[in-house]
């Protein structure tokens, strides 16, 4: 077999792996969060379908697919038909460049454990992440009903102004590791994780991780008490399902993103393999956005976008001038 | 992946996608197709080994630019159907004479014919950021300013509205 075959098959293989990985946890994802939902609130959560409910994603996604499904009569067919699509795509983009581990070298190849391995890896998923908000944008807009359309409005003001402050604050270990390569980004921490170098930068990233994937507290797209299900609100079976897929891959990959530039990602003591203390860490992540679920009132729309450009913006502004002062100046820092 | 057939096919979308932005009549479809335009010109950049560029070009003007566009419309809600107007053909007139100026621009230029190798070699994010601050230093701080400027004035108009 040729060189070519050989890194097309890797690719699929990778690709398909990836895929798989992601399905389980949209598929898990739901069932885990209505469990620990549930214990927060003293009850018991799903529990009829399967042992302690684990067939409940499974009978919730045959519900999906039976669903009636519905259209709009003013509805814009192209846009109503690829909003769902849209999003999802860009999505799972995004997740291609996660790196999964440190480069194997098997059978003599160099195999990165990215599906898309680039030279500017963090620059390509955050513009797939941006690209995420115009499945949002064009379901509000398809359906021409106004709860989306104000759903819609909201979420994209939302994500545009987190995603400033998400980009700004992966700008300081960026700037630490002198590297857009995520690999490398990991490398440069195996000293020290970032987080203890930038404390500040991380809070922001935490703060605009919420936001950017509309979750509680930052769940205003959806906010179900004033706009029924936000942009949402017309769309059913599948392409509703589609929605929330997108969504919990934005929440699987911004979590690695915060992994991989905070918390030093695949490296850790060496009786676990790589692979397994990334997902740990990232384990850890995704419980937090069920806790803070369970746990934060939402905000209101003003108080939100005033935490993004009035307190947040300044606070990562002044942060990357300090680390590019630090090190310009080779202040306390190890290497 | 500088294969002629490739850039031949993304030269077709490019053209139909802005065609399709000024002959589509909802103007919401004519952002969508803006955006496809934004994405194939990014692909166009790739093609010309500078992935540094094409990732912050939709960084830039798909996530950021085409969103506010189609922002700006949804708040005011008044262009939602339009009609292409008279002024059409000034409008091509004006693009034609772009076009002509652009390409007698390129001709002179010696650093336009081999823009491809510009960026080939080292990192493609280094590369920019040392040509930035190193030969364009003096323009890349004037347009700066300029924004800042534009960004003041945006502040002073929208203020102004409400008292």
């Amino acid at each position: 077999m040729s060189d070519a075959v050989i890194g097309a098959l890797i690719f699929l293989v990778k690709f398909f792996l990836l895929f798989a990985i992601i399905s389980v946890f949209v598929l898990y994802a739901t069932w885990y969060e209505r469990k620990v939902i549930g214990h927060m609130q003293q009850r018991i959560g799903p529990k009829r379908v399967g042992w302690h409910g684990l067939l409940q994603p499974v009978a919730d996604m045959i519900k999906a697919f039976f669903k009636e499904d519905s259209i709009p009569r003013d509805a814009d067919k192209l846009f109503f038909w690829s909003a769902p699509v849209i999003g999802t795509v860009f999505a799972m983009m995004a997740a291609l460049a996660i790196p999964f581990g440190p480069p194997l070298v098997l059978f003599g190849r160099h195999i990165t454990l990215d599906v898309v391995h680039l030279p500017s890896g963090i620059l390509y998923m955050l513009a797939m992440l941006s690209l995420v908000s115009f499945g949002v944008i064009f379901a509000g807009l398809s359906t021409k009903s106004k709860y989306p359309i104000i759903g819609a409005q909201r979420e994209v003001a939302q994500v545009i102004s987190y995603e400033l402050i998400l980009a700004t604050a992966l700008l300081n270990p960026v700037i630490m590791a002198g590297s857009l390569d995520l690999t490398k980004i990991v490398d440069a921490q195996s000293h020290l994780w970032f987080i203890f170098y930038q404390p500040v930068a991380f809070v922001c990233f935490l703060i605009s991780m919420f936001a950017v994937s509309a979750r509680v507290p930052f769940d205003l797209p959806e906010a179900e008490n004033e706009l029924v299900a936000g942009f949402m609100t017309e769309f059913t079976g599948m392409k509703f399902s589609l929605f929330y897929f997108a969504q919990y891959v934005v929440i699987f990959t911004v979590s690695m993103l915060a992994v991989i530039f905070f918390f030093g990602g695949w490296l850790g003591p060496s009786f676990l393999p790589p692979v397994a203390w990334l997902f740990i860490k990232w384990a850890f992540f995704i419980f937090l956005y069920t806790w803070s679920w369970g746990t934060f009132p939402r905000y209101r729309y003003d108080q939100l976008m005033n935490i993004s450009w009035l307190i947040l913006l300044p606070i990562v502004i002044i942060n990357i001038l300090w680390t590019g002062f630090a090190i310009q100046f080779g202040l306390p820092y190890l290497h | 992946m500088n294969s002629p057939i490739l850039f031949y096919l993304l030269a077709f979308l490019l053209i139909g996608s802005s065609l399709m932005v000024v002959l589509s009549k909802d103007i919401y479809r004519a952002s969508f197709w803006l955006v496809g335009f934004f994405l194939f010109f990014a692909g166009l950049l790739l093609t010309l080994h500078a992935p540094f560029l094409a990732l912050t070009e939709i960084i830039v003007y798909s996530g950021a630019i085409a969103v506010m566009i189609i922002f700006a419309v949804m708040l005011t809600g008044k262009y939602a159907n339009f009609e292409l107007s008279g002024y059409s053909i000034a409008g091509v007139l004006i693009a034609a004479i772009f076009i002509i100026e652009i390409m007698l621009i390129i001709k002179d230029v010696p650093e336009f014919k081999n823009f491809a190798f510009a960026f080939a070699s080292g990192s493609n994010a280094r590369a920019v950021g040392i040509s930035l601050f190193s030969g364009y230093l003096f323009p890349f701080e004037i347009t700066a300013i300029l924004l800042l400027v534009a960004l003041f004035g945006a502040v002073v108009l929208a203020k102004r509205r409400k008292q």
